[in-house]
């Protein structure tokens, strides 16, 4: 778009900007990274309900995997709260890869009914979700998303 | 005077560009702090170790020594400073060590005798009120010579004053052991394992009551080994073992207070966290597939805290190392 010195045009052009500025700016302070939920038969360790894999760099995605027999609300949502501390701790452009290994889950009534809804729903869209092949873990169904902005979130 | 439609354009596209910018609809939110008004949650009994129980230790001592003015709060740190036993579980004794088992050494005089060297055990009351629970707890470890070590609550009675039922407990803590003290394998001084556990449960009642129970520790040598010097051989299924009363009295219940129910026994505990045996081989996605452990330590049980393994891995092309080993605990 020109900007010539036309006043009105040059205030819808700085409006413009400025709309252009600001969500950029939004968008900048949202992590830019996917996070793709999976549900698998097996972990790679036998004792893990569920594991976060975290890759390094710029364009590293976040990988939630879940065993199979222990994919439910609760589970899920421990792992959204274990990543959201790891983000917190560590940041969200790594240095090093990050695999969680989540021994066990949060209680069911510990999970708010807002909590709750919500995982509830993204649980039912992995049962949903058509298998695909996933890097180091196989056949699994997943579900990709934007990783959702850290300030936003409140994970306990 | 600007013409209101001549902004309408460059409105419509400022909240094209923020509306794109909105979080996601389908991503998913960050769960939401527990409620702040949660009532006392009854959880089970479930036993931590190792690295997951200093984790568990760090997040309820202040309040356990807080409730009991007459524990020492440096008792248990005393004890670790005064049997070389690190301050705090490091670590890096998840990651694999080149050190064997059983260790080298067992041998005195070609004759093995496992030993308890010395053993720290204490209950701690906790409190349940309207806004805020923790459990109680009987926190034990020791330091022994020989291949594997257990730490059990042999018997534990929790009595209401008021004469209602007591509430009583019994089974294993923890099981297995971590090398100190071991500065040189080569120089045979490597025989010495530490080995730490908690027991946490909210069933017990936790005011106007006292409790009193024991403690039993175990060393046993198991398996046929060579010392490194004498070429000697250690017989196996030799144990030893040593007991400790344990004991406390809670506070006065006040208003506030929660009577914790379901008083009445209950012998089953829910291992929970990092055994104090062999350390966690790497593990993830990406890491070579290694064989199972003989058995999951962890259970799935929430028991008020929720219990991790963090790995830190440096990737460089298709190889990765794994650079660190981390376990810890947060409340559910």
């Amino acid at each position: 778009m020109r900007c010539t010195f036309d006043p009105r045009r040059a205030l819808r052009c700085a409006i413009l900007l400025l709309c252009a500025t600001l969500a950029s700016a939004r968008a900048a302070a949202q992590a830019p990274f996917n996070l793709t939920i999976a549900v698998a038969p097996r972990l790679a360790d036998s004792a893990a309900r569920a594991m976060i894999v975290r890759d390094a760099g710029p364009n590293g995605g976040t990988l939630i995997v879940l065993r199979a027999d222990a994919a439910d609300a609760a589970m899920l949502a421990t792992a959204l709260t274990s990543l959201q501390r790891s983000r917190r701790k560590l940041g969200d452009l790594l240095q090093y890869q990050v695999v969680i290994t989540l021994l066990g889950h949060r209680s069911t009534s510990s999970l708010t009914l807002d909590e709750r809804r919500r995982v509830d729903d993204y649980v039912s869209r992995l049962r949903n979700a058509p298998a695909v092949f996933v890097d180091g873990v196989g056949l699994a169904k997943t579900v990709t998303m934007p990783m959702p902005s850290l300030a936003s979130a409140s994970g306990s | 005077m600007q013409h209101p439609r001549s902004l309408a354009l460059p409105a419509a596209v400022c909240l094209l560009i923020a509306g794109a910018c909105q979080d996601a609809p389908l991503g998913p939110r960050a769960p939401a702090p527990a409620s702040a008004t949660s009532s006392p949650r009854q959880v089970p009994i479930v036993a931590f170790s190792g690295r997951a129980a200093d984790s568990v230790m760090e997040l309820l001592e202040p309040t356990w020594y807080s409730l009991g003015p007459s524990l020492s709060a440096h008792s248990r740190a005393d004890w670790r400073i005064r049997n070389n036993v690190p301050a705090r579980i490091t670590d890096d004794a998840l990651l694999p060590s080149n050190v064997g088992a059983p260790n080298a050494l067992l041998t005195s005089g070609g004759t093995s005798v496992p030993q308890i060297l010395s053993h720290f055990e204490a209950f701690y009351f906790g409190r349940h009120d309207q806004t805020s629970s923790t459990p109680s707890g009987v926190e034990a470890e020791m330091t022994f010579i020989a291949d594997q070590g257990q730490i059990r609550v042999a018997s534990l009675t929790v009595t209401p004053d008021s004469g209602a039922a007591p509430f009583m407990t019994s089974g294993a803590i923890v099981s297995g052991g971590n090398i100190i003290n071991c500065a040189d394998v080569t120089a045979g001084s490597c025989n010495q394992h530490h080995l730490s556990g908690v027991l946490t449960f909210s069933s017990a009642p936790d005011c106007s009551a006292h409790a009193s129970g024991t403690v039993g520790y175990s060393a046993t040598i198991s398996q046929t080994s060579l010392g490194f010097s004498q070429g000697s051989t250690t017989s196996s299924g030799q144990t030893v073992s040593s007991s400790a009363p344990i004991s406390a009295t809670a506070p006065a219940c006040s208003s506030q207070s929660t009577t914790t129910g379901s008083q009445g026994t209950d012998s089953t505990t829910t291992p929970y966290g990092s055994t104090g045996g062999p350390p966690p081989a790497p593990t993830g996605p990406n890491v070579p597939t290694a064989p199972p452990p003989p058995e999951a330590p962890v259970s799935g049980a929430g028991g008020g805290f929720v219990c991790q393994r963090t790995d830190l891995y440096q990737v460089i092309g298709a190889s990765r190392t794994l650079l660190s080993t981390t376990i810890d605990c947060y409340p559910d």
